[in-house]
């Protein structure tokens, strides 16, 4: 190798080594740069999916919502408990106030 | 040969140096161009560029944050949005127009005709339908149509559908507030739009993270309002069921606490949907509470007897001479409704029976410059503050435009218009002890949950003193417990108030109607410490237009459940307190 290094090149091994060194080294460098960057993007990806779910959930959240209110409206309540549940008024006489002190 | 190979070294170094010479000018001339370029690009055309690639990888995100919501005071939702999607065409982007405009038709219930119209229109962006069901949507998005697009909006949703509707009002198609508490409060409930910047890939999907939206609290204000879903339903409830008997035009109620002049019900019938206000007639949409004025009646003499109470012209039990049912004044002939024909009566007894030639002869002793600063000072002729739109300032003279007969027709509520809410806000003074309190709907500003702004009671003036107020409460029930309100009266409460019958005034013969009427009762319970002031109005019932009849009936229903309600016991039930320890 280094024969074939010295002859062919005509660079002393130790320059040899030292550029090999520095090509490792330049490499590595932008290794380094680029990774967090291969991450970040992957990270954005995974939370723009997230995003996205999330998205659905507050829409399907808020349907729900809209569904509760309509449904504890209350001339539809008293119509239940009226006609479906058979409830009345009480009067004067059935009625005891409880204040808690 | 040394000397041969001398030369031919030389000759070889020379046309090294001459090749290198030339590669080396061929490097300048293409380095000098390339910097040359680079110069072009990176400074010259900078600002260009920059727009350009920013344009390829940046992109705006737009996010709304709709409209408040609406709530009661107990934060029960009266208006929310809910996030639904419109449809729209790229006409240049639309092969089978033909095709599409059919599945466009008939998905979306439309007009094939037009469709094919729009979506042949030399545009890039034609409105197909805004705001669709969520099954239409659906249906269009399984025909995966080439040119049909989608864009999300956000639709305003009252799930308690006619519930207070005059009072919120309702929104238009880009949800700007249009009545009620929507559009007087539009500069705080219209929502925030938020524009976010986000780098794309090479297919567009969005690489950067967004900020977090919420955490950066863009959202608006919300609104709690001082109505109550229960007393405001339980007013609805029984104005409609009475508005419905007696076949009457309209009905009208109103629910206030005095001591606050907080708003807790206004019932407007006949009502409407605010989801889709459109299919119901726009009179139905306004709030006659204070848009409206009417010519009170007999509602108005309680007005007469505190300014003559306050002024000490007169005590409850000073007797009036009743004409025996006829007065005349001018060329004009005054009656009693009923044709009574009263003699001596107190004014305890032309309130509780109440007689129109008692209230003129009452305020005939008031005299018509006080009893206008009186008028006046309970809040009439003016607009209560409440901030609602379209309120109506109602119609009072000055008495320098007074004939002869307006002192008379005024004392029992003619010749004068008022509307609801000023009625209420007099009847209010006289039952918190003589302050009249600002009316009110807004009891709180929200924003991300937590209350911003709360609003306090607001005192306007005093209008009487507490001892007039206390005469004129114990006057006020004599009517409910003798006279013409028993129809009010609420076992186990004491109960004050006043009946009105007042004659429709017809503005096309220029004269009162024999046959249509306002039948009104106003009043508070409980008497002594009231928790609440309850008018109701019903315009032009038929078969009976007594508001003895029609409205105190109203009245006592409204009373007896909101005191049920709001935890003030009767003296009819029992009554246990627990000590917690």
């Amino acid at each position: 190798m280094r024969r074939l290094v010295q002859g062919r090149l005509h660079v002393s091994s130790k320059d040899f080594g030292v550029a090999i060194s520095v090509s490792i080294l330049f490499m590595f460098g932008a290794l380094v740069l680029i990774w967090p960057n291969v991450e970040k993007i992957k990270l954005a990806y995974a939370y723009q999916d997230l995003a996205k779910e999330h998205k659905e959930l507050l829409k399907e959240n808020n349907l729900l919502k809209l569904e509760r209110e309509s449904l504890r409206s209350l001339d539809r309540i008293q119509l239940l408990a009226i006609s479906e549940v058979g409830m009345e008024e009480p009067d004067a006489a059935k009625l005891t106030t409880i204040f808690l002190k | 040969m040394a000397k041969q190979n001398k030369q031919n070294t030389e000759t070889f170094r020379d046309g090294i140096k001459s090749r290198l010479k030339f590669v080396s000018i061929l490097l300048f001339v293409f380095g000098a161009a390339l910097i040359s370029r680079l110069a072009f690009l990176q400074i010259i055309q900078h600002d260009t560029l920059v727009a350009k690639s920013e344009k390829q990888y940046l992109s705006t995100v737009k996010t709304h944050f709709g409209r408040g919501v609406i709530y009661d005071r107990n934060l029960n939702e009266l208006a929310r949005n809910v996030e639904v999607e419109s449809v729209y065409v790229n006409p240049s982007e639309v092969q089978d127009r033909k095709s599409v405009a059919r599945t466009l038709a008939t998905t979306l219930g439309l007009n094939r005709g037009q469709i094919y119209k729009k979506i042949s229109a030399k545009k890039h962006f034609v409105w197909i339908k805004r705001k669709c069901s969520l099954a239409e949507v659906a249906k269009l998005k399984k025909a995966g149509l080439a040119g049909v697009r989608f864009v999300a909006e956000q639709k305003r949703f009252y799930p308690k559908r006619e519930l207070a509707a005059s009072v919120l009002g309702f929104v238009g198609m880009d949800n700007q507030g249009l009545a009620g508490i929507e559009h007087a409060y539009q500069a705080k409930l219209k929502g925030v739009t938020v524009r976010q910047v986000t780098e794309r890939d090479a297919r567009g999907r969005s690489i950067q993270s967004h900020e977090d939206l919420q955490s950066s609290n863009p959202s608006g204000y919300d609104i709690s309002l001082t109505l109550d879903e229960v007393i405001q339903f339980t007013t609805e409830y029984h104005l409609k069921k009475q508005v419905e008997r007696f076949k009457a035009d309209s009905g009208m109620a109103v629910v206030m606490n005095p001591h606050t002049g907080e708003i807790y019900a206004m019932a407007n019938v006949p009502q409407f949907n605010p989801n889709r206000y459109g299919a119901f007639p726009s009179k139905s949409w306004k709030n006659n509470i204070i848009a409206s004025s009417y010519e009170p009646g007999s509602i108005f003499k309680p007005i007469v007897a505190a300014a003559a109470l306050d002024k000490g012209l007169a005590r409850p039990q000073d007797i009036f001479f009743c004409e025996n049912g006829m007065m005349k004044i001018g060329k004009v002939n005054i009656g009693e409704a009923s044709d009574h024909k009263f003699g001596w009566l107190s004014m305890r007894d032309i309130i509780a029976k109440s007689s129109n030639i008692g209230a003129i002869k009452i305020a005939q002793q008031v005299g018509k410059n006080s009893f206008y600063d009186y008028i006046r000072k309970f809040g009439f002729g003016q607009k209560s503050g409440l901030p609602l739109p379209g309120e109506s300032a109602g119609q009072l003279k000055s008495p320098k435009n007074w004939t002869e007969l307006s002192l008379a027709s005024i004392s029992f509520g003619h010749e004068i218009a008022v509307t609801p809410i000023q009625m209420v806000s007099a009847m209010a003074a006289i039952a918190n002890g003589g302050n009249l309190m600002e009316p009110h709907v807004k009891h709180a500003l929200i924003k991300d949950g937590q209350i911003v702004e709360q609003f306090e009671p607001k005192k306007i003036r005093r209008v009487i003193s507490e001892k007039t107020s206390r005469q004129l409460v114990e006057v006020l029930k004599s009517v409910v417990k003798t006279g013409t309100g028993k129809k009010a009266g609420l076992d186990g409460y004491d109960v004050a108030g006043k009946t009105g019958t007042a004659q429709k005034y017809n503005t096309e013969t220029r004269s009162y109607s024999k046959t249509e009427f306002v039948s009104s009762f106003i009043g508070f319970a409980p008497a002594d410490s009231p928790r609440l002031v309850i008018l109701v109005m019903i315009d032009n019932p038929k078969g009976s237009h007594w508001g003895s009849v029609v409205a105190a009936p109203v009245f006592r229903k409204i009373a007896k459940k909101a005191l049920r309600y709001l935890n003030v016991p009767s003296s009819k039930e029992r009554v246990f307190i627990l000590d917690r320890a």
